[in-house]
């Protein structure tokens, strides 16, 4: 049972950050039916940015400051990402259909991991925790929870998410924002009809994709290390949870993403090699779409013919 | 002249759908545009709400040329446009449909006043208020879709085909409430319509477009009926 | 650049070549996103490198490659099928995405997944990380063959069978097969409508794709006679895809020209300075910005359908005729 707690908890922890990114997807995706591949990088590139931001601090700075600063320019980067590529990359090939569409994707991924590497040639980033009280420092406290160690800055995981995904449901269905929103990806020709600028709204739907992707980024590495790679898998895995959980659905990515969180931890609970772990999210993406294709909170969309 | 559309061709790729259509829609009418299926008449409205662009010709409404305005800054000039097939939110409900119809209005209250409105026009909708648009019958959705395009205060309403697919009883009922429409709201109304006999009983006016092109402009809409070709071609006569 | 490497490359562009045939049977004529298809490029390779492995009666000579080969081809029609069957429904992206899926957990399993070494590798166990190898064995292991060798697959052993699987995939092309998964490409429900069997189709393709691209992962093997799971990601999968779409989606012998063109271009970057920036080095940023700026100007590939004559031919219809009138306005 001891361990089974340690398992359980980590599983929610990673699946919280799984569920900030796969909330990007999925409003992406519902809004334009692109499989961002990118997105991912924009992950990346908030946690390039937000240590680029504690280089910058003053040495002294208190964490309490200093982590939330943090965050929110992560966020940033996030935002500026994500509308750049959207206006540079995707706006032009809007009508061109899906394969253009996931090559460009595809595309821009390997281009911000190339640019990164480039920026960060030599080794991986990592917040210093040699000064107590530095971040890096706090970062690696952990307490110990079922037999394992939780680091405790993970704790600030689940409540983030959580706040964060009720402010975005807020928006999404009690906004006249939200409601544009709702109304491009369900017909984005009647919605002009009914004076929405599309363009405006896909390019708000990036920004809040893109925010969400950032501060994920800038969460996972306050615990571990940041390098050009480190959006490909967690990009892959979030993708999953969103389609796991309903493409299209606030709650179902969410859900999805703590239900491939947790999948993962248990395959390590189960005592199966490691290397396996990363396996589980795409053997839980399998069986979903063989059972139920729409996902587990999304909605049968019928072929009109 | 409210609406003044001068020599309008609109082409798909190499097709001329239209090619050089002329009309006017004086404010405070009502204005039928008759044709056979595939003529073009759906071509017109998308012009003019900007669905698709016009090769050449002039759109010019209350004296601005929107022959090239942005689709959605169309609904601000004053111009709703009911399109073919309604194109209701399905997943959205009927608050929510008529809600996006007020989009570009920021005034709360007006926004309330409006939908008061749309809800004595047509209570059904406010019963089914909290009702996903897609569980509407045929008739309900018609109604749905007019009150939306209502719901911007618009001063040229373009109604694509109002009666297709309903029974005849709810024809009479959605034609009748377009007149009340444009007498109480004073909403100039531009209508599509095969059916050329309800049309021409409730409109002032009438076009008929034959070719890509005006073939009859009859000031009385109701001499129009009693016109052989007319009757001969649109009313099975 | 040697002889020996020469030779090498080639040898890869050729293999790289019936990948790009093979996906372009799946992605260009049916019209189905595969993004794993370096998954089956493993499976076929693993495939015959075990059975090589276990299996070599060097007094057969050539004949063991066409045991591997056969095995290779059989163990990805297996994997084709188990994939394919609940591939059959799924549309569009989740397709893309379950065969990525497909992918990535092949190249998982295999990085984990270890193997008894067999009489080459005695009291080992191969694979994992590292891959398996058909080299160096115990000396004594075919005493009466001691200078045999798996190392089948020359530069021109490949580039006749990049002939044959070419010239055999553009005559299923014009057959009815061909026409009916073209037909599925354009327009599933039409295609339903016309009476064609789509799951039958769907799945005659996963199958082909998949058995010619484990025939170039048993190349593969006999050619490096060492592989490892690294090199059969993602990446892998993206650059055979881009290779079709380089050459056009549908088109076969495109498919052979975008495997060649995107073969030679890191070598000839290589040796290309501008203002002192080696371009090798910006070898996979250039990609990436080549692809996106490719699908602006050309997403349906250079050739588009068309196999390379006609597409030479219409070229030269074109520069032909006369210059089309102007259409009258009414």
């Amino acid at each position: 049972m001891d361990n089974f707690l340690f398992f359980l908890t980590s599983g929610l922890c990673i699946g919280a950050v799984y569920a900030l990114i796969a909330l990007g997807y999925t409003l992406v995706y519902g809004i334009i039916k692109l499989i961002n591949f990118a997105h991912g990088e924009f992950y990346m590139i908030g946690a390039y940015a937000g240590f680029g931001i504690y280089l910058v601090l003053p040495s002294g700075t208190p964490a309490i400051l200093s982590i939330p600063l943090i965050i929110l320019s992560s966020g940033i980067a996030g935002i500026i990402i994500a509308v750049l590529t959207e206006q540079i990359a995707y706006k032009p090939i809007r009508k061109s259909g899906r394969l253009a569409a996931l090559l460009t994707a595809i595309g821009v991924s390997f281009l911000l991991q190339n640019l990164a590497s480039f920026i960060n040639k030599a080794n991986p980033l990592q917040y210093p925790s040699d000064k107590s009280g530095s971040i890096g420092e706090i970062c690696q406290r952990s307490i110990v929870i079922g037999g394992g160690g939780i680091k405790i800055i993970q704790f600030v995981y689940i409540p983030l998410t959580i706040v964060l995904t009720l402010i975005l449901w807020h928006i999404v269905m009690k906004t006249n924002f939200g409601r544009a929103m709702r109304a491009v990806s369900q017909d984005p020709d009647a919605a002009a009809l009914m004076g929405i600028d599309i363009n405006s709204v896909i390019r708000k739907t990036f920004l809040l994709g893109g925010l969400m992707a950032g501060i994920a980024g800038a969460l996972i590495g306050f615990q571990s290390v940041i390098e050009p790679m480190m959006g490909f898998m967690p990009g892959l895995k979030a993708f999953i949870a969103a389609v796991v959980g309903g493409i299209g659905s606030i709650p179902g990515a969410v859900l999805g993403g703590f239900i491939i969180g947790i999948v993962e931890n248990m395959v390590l609970f189960c005592n199966i090699p490691s290397g396996y772990k990363d396996v589980a999210a795409f053997v839980v993406l399998i069986l979903v779409l063989l059972i139920r294709p729409q996902g587990i909170l999304g909605s049968n969309v019928r072929e009109k013919v | 002249m409210f609406l003044d559309v001068r020599k309008l061709c609109v082409a798909y790729g190499a097709i001329d759908a239209l090619k050089s259509v002329s009309l006017h829609i004086n404010e405070g009418e009502i204005v039928a545009l008759l044709g056979a299926n595939g003529a073009g008449k759906s071509s017109v409205l998308d012009a003019i709400s900007r669905i698709t662009t016009a090769k050449s010709g002039k759109i010019i409404f209350n004296g601005t040329d929107i022959t090239n305005e942005k689709p959605e800054n169309i609904v601000r000039k004053g111009i709703a446009h009911c399109p073919e097939g309604r194109k209701i939110f399905f997943d959205l409900t009927v608050l929510e449909n008529l809600q996006l119809g007020a989009y570009t209005i920021n005034d709360q209250y007006a926004i309330e006043a409006n939908l008061e409105k749309i809800f004595t026009y047509f209570p059904v909708l406010k019963s089914r208020r909290s009702q996903r648009g897609g569980t509407l019958s045929g008739g309900e959705q018609q109604m749905l879709a007019v009150g939306r395009a209502l719901m911007s205060s618009p001063k040229l309403l373009l109604l694509d085909e109002p009666s297709l697919g309903l029974a005849p009883k709810l024809i009479d009922h959605i034609f009748d409430i377009i007149r009340e429409i444009n007498h109480k709201e004073k909403v100039t109304v531009f209508l599509i319509e095969q059916n050329a006999n309800e049309a021409l009983l409730h409109a002032d006016r009438a076009y008929v477009l034959e070719n890509g092109r005006i073939s009859i402009n009859s000031d009385n809409a109701e001499e129009l009926l009693k016109d052989p070709h007319i009757i001969k071609a649109y009313l099975g006569g | 650049m040697s002889w020996f490497e020469f030779n090498s490359v080639l040898g890869n562009i050729g293999i790289f070549a019936i990948l790009a045939l093979s996906l372009n049977v799946i992605c260009g004529m049916t019209g189905l996103l595969q993004l794993g298809q370096a998954g089956f490029f493993a499976i076929g390779a693993y495939a015959a490198g075990l059975t090589s492995i276990y299996f070599t009666f060097p007094e057969l000579g050539v004949l063991n490659f066409a045991i591997s080969a056969s095995a290779a081809m059989m163990a990805a029609g297996i994997f084709s099928i188990i994939l394919g069957i609940p591939c059959l429904r799924l549309k569009g992206d989740y397709l893309a995405i379950v065969t990525l899926g497909f992918g990535e957990i092949t190249r998982l399993v295999l990085i984990n997944l270890m193997f008894p070494g067999g009489k080459m590798h005695p009291g080992e166990k191969i694979g994992g990380a590292t891959g398996i190898k058909f080299t160096e064995f115990p000396g004594d292991l075919w005493p009466n063959s001691p200078n045999y060798t798996a190392e089948f697959a020359s530069w021109w052993f490949i580039w006749i069978a990049v002939i044959i699987i070419c010239v055999f995939l553009i005559n299923i092309k014009k057959s009815s097969f061909g026409r009916a998964m073209m037909c599925i490409r354009e327009d599933e429900i039409a295609a339903q409508a016309m009476g064609i069997n789509i799951s039958k189709y769907k799945m005659i393709a996963f199958l082909l794709s998949a058995v010619v691209a484990g025939l170039a992962g048993a190349l593969f093997f006999h050619k490096e006679l060492s592989i490892a799971p690294g090199k059969f990601n993602l990446i892998c999968s993206i650059e055979i895809l881009l290779m079709i779409v380089l050459g056009g989606l549908g088109s076969f012998s495109g498919a052979v020209t975008g495997a060649v063109v995107l073969g030679i271009t890191p070598y000839i970057l290589r040796h290309v300075e501008i203002c002192g920036y080696r371009l090798g080095e910006y070898q996979q940023l250039m990609y990436a910005v080549l692809l996106i700026i490719l699908i602006r100007l050309a997403p349906n590939g250079i050739f588009g359908m068309n196999e390379v004559p006609v597409w030479i031919g219409k070229l030269l219809k074109m520069k032909n005729k006369p210059p089309a009138k102007q259409n009258e306005t009414a």
